[in-house]
């Protein structure tokens, strides 16, 4: 989005988009990115001498190295014949897996289920801790042997509450000592191995449960992955806004559709080259009826003959008038293309090239509903266009791609509203970014029309339920946020547009939503300024600074607005807070200087300026601004080191020559004065000044003089009276007067 | 995750409309200045002189400067290089794809063991190629029962007299890989992989470490071979590497003897065929769905893949059932098993076919009443639904967030009976208080610290209500708690009986939080338990038997990471510790072994289980019963489907 009140995170933000583009791209134009890869499976050589710690990798003996984008792991023993099977997910085909433990003959088990009291330690006696003491007492050390029962571990897994253990040649089981997660610890007798035994909090012995006989129904197969189709619909959650949607008719005139429609409508991309095509329109010439009755007008767009294609627009007419066609035809333009291309790339992660036939079905307000990549179902569009008033909760069930349910919850609705706003924030967004700054605002209009209604069904709703009241507020927070940022979102536009008054009053809702926002307070604070409303815009600044003291721009702002004011204390004061917040600003330090020398305090401007040029030896202001001090001081080297650095730097800058100029021609040490230099300079300022300003002329005049062109220097300097009307100076008659005298005017020496 | 080529240089401060604007103002401000300030003095006090003060120039609008990021950008940019084999200063990466590509064509040779004596090896060796032998002249068994035998080449034990034979030329070769291949020579079917993991220029020539990987299914089982081996090639031909040398530096082999070939074999059709839901909607990756649905946001998480899975009874018929999470569109889906294995897809009449964005599910008693309740998270928050008579789930509250919560997890943290749930979260909130989009990068590649901040949720369900209450900051959970979280387990590490928690980051280092009392501190340094990597998935096990629970982290295993960041002109100018943090990035999974003093020791790289891959989920297991845990790593990022589209 082009909306970015917080700054700080402007360039974070930045990359994240492009490395979302690359990222989307990558995936979207279907390549793999450490695809492929097998999973692992390392066996655990116990106390083998050979061994020394380290395991070994049986992934391909294992059976379990399928080269899937596996995600989760879930143990159990799901045949229950004693070994572990795995439960393992996968982001590609198939999804799911089952993988039977097929060792014929492994080592001993036994099987447990815990069950806590309910009341010092929760019923599933998740964080019991089981120490299964095997073989007979005394016959030298064995390893203890021990599990915890969790709940949650791997990746998006859990695994079965049975707790499995590899017994090894131990047939026996001495005891199994439990410590319930509260501490207490109790021991088990009776804990049969290789079978599962249930132990009940309290009870000190075990309950062995019989084997169940299970006809088990498994078989080992491979799985039949489904061919990815050609075709599918893309049904949109949030119907979207469309940029113009261009056309051209059949005598290639350009044309827009229509931002409001009659109804719903069906846009058809088609060939007459194309099969496919002439089925789809046949079929949809056929379903007249049926399609007038559901109230949705057709356009058929042929797109022969655009850009490399190679059919005959005349063709795709013929066509047409042969079938026909009982609807509107036109033709498509690149321009349409493209702008189909790039919806459908926003709203799918996986950015694929359109086929043909391809479909788009657009709502009365013109807004993108569904689209059809490929052949399209004339009983699927009808369905669609019953979908097109439904609510956001309705629009998520029918967008689903297989049927199922949305959370049915008094929360559900905020969280689809929030993802709605988003949404349109998302395409808000791609209309700033085009400079379609209306539409964006519509955007806005219905995010904020979305939750005025929540506001409603909130507060009633909270008031009713005391028992969701965290979550209730925490989506107040929300709905708070979307709200304030969506009247802040459309007063940026407005302010962009130049709708000052407008953009006023959309920063105040948003302030009164959101009174604790900085930013807001600041952007108020520039939109009175505008209106030359110094006093409420330095009020708002106020607020901004309140709300956080760290607000660098705020101060600098009402700095400004101070100096405007002539409160030059305060503006110092804010320029003080400036430079302790951005230290290594060089501006900073420059607008110091310049602030002190106004209090005539000359050694603390001329250390700012320094400072400033510390932080940043470029920095021109400064070089001026330290090269006229260094002149007054009569260190002229070092001035005129200053000025042709700045003129270097910046040779547009009026006031480096200027001032450099002034002091080549009224300097008290003749090896630095200059007249001619002095009047290139000076010529050079007013130039850039555009001629009218009184105190580059003022230089000029004295140039000359130093010149010895008096007759110059007084046409210059009485034009550079003629400029001084509201703040009449002296010294410009005094040197008047000098240079009718044929005298020149000089710095007074030291 | 952690993936190098997500990384994107950060972009140079570009001026945005909203920069030119303000830039606009300044100058109008400046000129305002310029009237009012009067010139320093450069005449007598009286009379002022005409110099104009500066114009204060433009400067760029400092505030997007980012003194915060550090060293990020550097290594941002490193990162960026890495991807492009070409780039200046990385011919090795250039270098690795010649030589896989030869290696490649051995692969292909290897497969057809019967004929390497009549292999050519033209264009693959130089004239004076020379090796050792390839095969060890013995190896000690690690394992060995009627199924598995697994057995590794001890190299310190005498390595001269083990490899000491010397091949030469093309027939030497020819010979060396004969015998390496002659256990396969009756093998069904022959799979090789090789993978370059170090690269060294030596002058003219280059050296090289690579694993070779071959795997032989045979009627009555599978053979597979890991070995290492160091190469010299001749690099005067660019395009084609010659191999110069080859010395056996490592073997481990594995068979089995099974008939079904494998240990494990894939049941699931016989399982869920019966199920319509099984072939419309599983037999189908999520890129097909995603080309289907439309893309809510602009987070990555929604195109991961959160297939989480959770097993428990939840009809109390004495068998696990099996909850499936699905992304955005699709229905989650619930499986109740049955008695004859098959698993019967029951979403819909149990009310919880929810087709929100899922990630992660729990089956537990969260309200004690002796039934298997579920809370699934999801993008939006967590639900929680109660069992109804072991019949359906009735939503019961929403915890909300708007987190990207990733992985749950119960424990009873404060012991007071009931369970608590500690949820990841990876990226934080879209947009932040201010309403500004958040970036969801992390600002520093091996330290990212600007994720979504996890939240353990304390159970206060009531007779009345099921409430929640967020209690992260007041347990002390709150620290360090801003990382790209993606899983979490908890354990009772230090066997003082409370549970204490781990938690696997993305970029960066975990966490370890020590519980004392329902109080949590990260230890995670003092602890040695950092493991500043890529981790995706957490799991506990007593793998050696002592008693105390060691941890398995799973990373991100690189190849080109390895190739690249062991290289002495990787970034030069790095300090040691930013250095060896990206080392690690790419070190692959984790093992750290309980001390049994409160700390950790990293013992992956003695344990042999570095090599991971892109790693997910990983999971201690005793597969064959033997009482030791081994180990299953699910692993693969994406894998595209470039043949089919919609």
């Amino acid at each position: 989005m082009s909306l970015s009140l917080d700054h700080e995170d402007a360039t974070p933000e930045v990359r994240q988009k492009e490395r979302f583009a690359a990222f989307a791209k990558m995936f979207g134009e279907g390549r793999s990115f450490s695809g492929h890869e097998r999973n692992c499976c390392y066996l655990n050589p116990g106390n083998s001498p050979a061994a020394n710690g380290r395991f070994a990798n049986i992934s391909a003996a294992s059976g379990l190295d399928y080269p899937d984008d596996a995600r989760a792991i879930a143990l159990l023993d799901w045949d229950q014949d004693g070994d572990l099977d795995v439960w393992a997910s996968n982001r590609n085909a198939p999804r799911l897996r089952l993988l039977r433990n097929e060792i014929p003959r492994s080592g001993n088990f036994v099987s447990l289920r815990l069950v806590g009291n309910g009341s010092t330690t929760n019923r599933d006696a998740i964080g019991a801790r089981v120490e299964i003491i095997s073989g007979t007492a005394g016959s030298g050390e064995s390893s203890p042997n021990i599990a915890t029962l969790r709940a949650g571990e791997g990746f998006l897994s859990q695994n079965s509450k049975w707790l499995h253990f590899g017994l090894g040649d131990h047939q026996q089981i001495d005891r199994v000592i439990v410590s319930w997660p509260g501490g207490e610890k109790e021991t088990f007798t009776g804990v049969v191995a290789n079978r599962r035994n249930r132990l009940t909090q309290g009870a000190g012995a075990a309950t062995t449960i019989e084997p169940m006989n299970r006809e088990l129904r498994l078989t080992a197969d491979s799985q039949n992955v489904l061919e990815p189709s050609s075709s599918g619909t893309l049904r949109l959650v949030t119907p979207v806004a469309m940029p113009p949607i261009p056309y051209a008719n059949w005598n290639g005139t350009l044309r827009q559709l229509d931002s409001k429609l009659d109804r719903p409508t069906l846009l058809v991309l088609w060939a007459s080259w194309c099969q496919p095509c002439l089925k789809e329109l046949q079929e949809l010439a056929n379903a007249k009826d049926r399609l007038a009755r559901a109230g949705v007008d057709v356009i058929a767009l042929a797109v022969d003959g655009i850009g490399t294609d190679k059919g005959d627009p005349n063709d795709a007419r013929k066509i047409l008038s042969k079938l026909k066609f009982p609807f509107r035809s036109e033709r498509a333009t690149e321009h349409l293309l493209e702008g189909l291309q790039k919806m459908h790339d926003r709203q799918a992660a996986v950015k694929r090239p359109l086929p043909l036939p391809a479909s788009i079905l657009l709502n009365r307000d013109r807004e993108l509903t569904s689209i059809y990549k490929g052949p399209l179902q004339i009983d699927s569009l009808l369905a669609d266009i019953e979908h097109l008033e439904d609510t956001p909760a309705e629009r998520l069930a029918h967008a689903s791609a297989l049927p199922g349910r949305v959370i049915n919850h008094d929360t559900s609705e905020t969280i689809l509203a929030i993802a709605e706003s988003e949404q349109r924030f998302k395409t808000a967004g791609m209309f700033e970014k085009n400079k379609f700054w209306d539409q964006a605002i519509v955007q806005y209009d219905q995010i904020i029309e979305l939750w005025m209604d929540e506001v409603d069904h909130q507060s009633s709703g909270i008031r009713g339920k005391g028992n969701h009241t965290a979550s209730a507020v925490g989506h107040l927070q929300k709905r708070d946020q979307i709200q304030s940022l969506a009247y802040a979102s459309r007063g940026q536009i407005n302010q962009r547009k130049g709708n000052t008054s407008s953009a006023i009053e959309d920063f105040e809702a948003a302030v009164r939503i959101k009174p604790d926002n900085a930013q807001l307070y600041f952007a108020l604070g520039n939109l009175n300024e505008r209106l030359n409303r110094r006093q409420e815009a330095i009020e708002h600044f106020d607020n901004a600074i309140q709300y956080d003291p760290h607000y660098a721009e705020a101060y600098r702002k009402r700095a400004r607005l101070y100096q405007i004011q002539g409160k030059h204390d305060a503006a110092a004061d804010d320029l003080k807070q400036l430079a302790i917040l951005r230290p290594d600003n060089p501006r900073i330090y420059s607008q110091r200087g310049q602030l002190l020398l106004l209090a005539g305090e000359t050694d603390e401007a001329l250390k700012c300026f320094s400072k400033a040029l510390e932080i940043d030896p470029q920095n021109v202001d400064s070089l001026v601004n330290r090269g006229s001090l260094l002149a007054a001081e009569g260190k002229y080297e070092q001035a005129a080191n200053d000025f042709s650095n700045a003129i270097k730097l910046n040779p547009d800058s009026s006031a480096a020559y200027n001032n450099f100029a002034w002091m080549l021609a009224t300097c008290n040490d003749p090896d630095y004065r200059d007249g001619k230099r002095a009047t290139i300079y000076a010529t050079k300022a007013c130039k850039l000044m555009d001629w009218k300003s009184r105190d580059t002329l003022d230089t000029l005049a004295a140039a000359a003089a130093e010149s010895d062109d008096f007759q110059s220097a007084i046409k210059w300097q009485k034009q550079a009276i003629s400029l001084d009307s509201d703040n009449p100076n002296d010294s410009l008659r005094r040197r008047l007067e000098l240079y009718q005298t044929g005298n020149k005017y000089r710095m007074n020496s030291k | 995750m952690n993936h190098r080529n997500r990384i994107t240089s950060p972009q140079a401060h570009t001026l945005t409309n909203r920069h030119r604007r303000r830039l606009g103002k300044c100058l109008l401000w400046t000129l305002g200045i310029s009237v009012l300030l009067l010139p320093p003095g450069c005449s007598d006090p009286r009379s002022s002189a005409p110099p104009q003060a500066a114009t204060l120039v433009r400067s760029d609008d400092d505030t997007g400067s980012q003194s915060s990021i550090g060293d990020s950008r550097q290594i941002v940019e490193q990162l960026k290089k890495l991807d492009d084999p070409s780039q200046d200063g990385w011919n090795t990466e250039l270098f690795n794809n010649h030589a896989g590509k030869q290696l490649a064509k051995l692969g292909e040779i290897l497969k057809q063991p019967k004929q390497i004596g009549a292999a050519d090896f033209k264009g693959l060796l130089t004239s004076d190629f020379h090796c050792s032998a390839l095969v060890p002249e013995s190896m000690e068994t690690l394992f060995d029962d009627e199924t598995l035998q697994a057995a590794r080449w001890n190299k310190e034990a005498d390595p001269a007299k083990q490899v000491e034979k010397r091949f030469t030329g093309a027939s030497g070769f020819g010979d060396a890989l004969s015998d390496l291949m002659k256990p396969f020579l009756t093998a069904k079917k022959l799979r090789t992989k090789f993978k370059i993991f170090r690269v060294e220029p030596e002058g003219k020539n280059v050296v090289t470490r690579q694993y070779a990987e071959i795997a032989g299914f045979f009627d009555d089982g599978t053979l597979e071979l890991h070995t290492d081996w160091l190469a010299e090639w001749d690099n005067r031909n660019p395009d084609a590497p010659l191999l110069l040398s080859l010395t056996l530096m490592g073997m481990e082999q594995a068979r089995t003897h099974i008939p079904s070939g494998a240990l494990f074999a894939d049941c699931t059709e016989s399982i869920l065929k019966e199920n319509p839901s099984y072939r419309d909607q599983f037999l189908r990756g999520y890129m097909y769905w995603l080309s289907a649905s439309q893309q809510m946001r602009y987070l990555i998480t929604d195109n991961l893949g959160t297939p989480g899975i959770a097993l428990g009874d939840v009809n109390g018929d004495g068998l696990d059932d099996l909850y499936v999470c699905q992304e955005q569109g699709l229905p989650n889906r619930l499986f109740l098993h049955k008695q004859d294995g098959t698993a019967e897809d029951v979403s819909e009449s149990w009310g919880v076919n929810w087709l929100e964005d899922s990630r992660s599910a729990l089956l537990v008693d969260i309200d004690n009443d002796g039934d298997q309740d579920l809370l699934v998270a999801f993008h939006g928050g967590i639900v929680v639904a109660s069992n109804e008579n072991g019949e359906r789930f009735e939503i019961r509250t929403i915890i909300p967030s708007s987190k990207h919560l990733m992985s749950l997890a119960a424990a009873d943290y404060d012991n007071d009976g009931d369970l608590d749930i500690y949820a990841t979260a990876f990226l934080t909130q879209w947009r932040g208080e201010t309403g500004a989009p958040i970036p969801q990068q992390p600002r520093v590649y091996h330290d990212g610290s600007n994720g979504g901040k996890n939240a353990l949720l304390r159970n206060d369900i009531g007779k009345d209500a099921w409430q929640f209450t967020d209690v992260t900051d007041e347990v002390g959970l709150d620290k360090n708690n801003s990382r790209f979280s993606f899983a979490v387990a908890w354990e009772d590490y230090d066997n003082d009986g409370d549970q204490d928690l781990y938690v696997a980051n993305d970029f960066g280092r975990d966490n370890l939080y020590r519980n004392n009392k329902g109080h949590f501190v990260d230890v995670s340094n003092e602890a040695g338990a950092e493991d500043a990597a890529s981790g995706m998935g957490i799991t506990w096990g007593d793998y050696d038997r002592d008693g105390w629970f060691d941890i398995h982290v799973s990373n991100m295993w690189s190849s080109a990471g390895g190739r690249i960041a062991f290289q002495p002109q990787f970034m030069p100018d790095a300090n040691r510790k930013v250095k060896k943090r990206m080392q690690s990035m790419a070190r692959g999974n984790t093992l750290l072994k309980n001390k049994r003093d409160g700390g950790f020791n990293k013992t992956s790289a003695d344990s042999g289980i570095e090599f991971g891959r892109w790693a997910w989920a990983s999971m201690f297991a005793d597969i064959n019963n033997d009482g030791w845990d081994d180990l299953i790593v699910a692993n693969g990022f994406l894998t595209g489907d470039q043949s089919g589209d919609l």
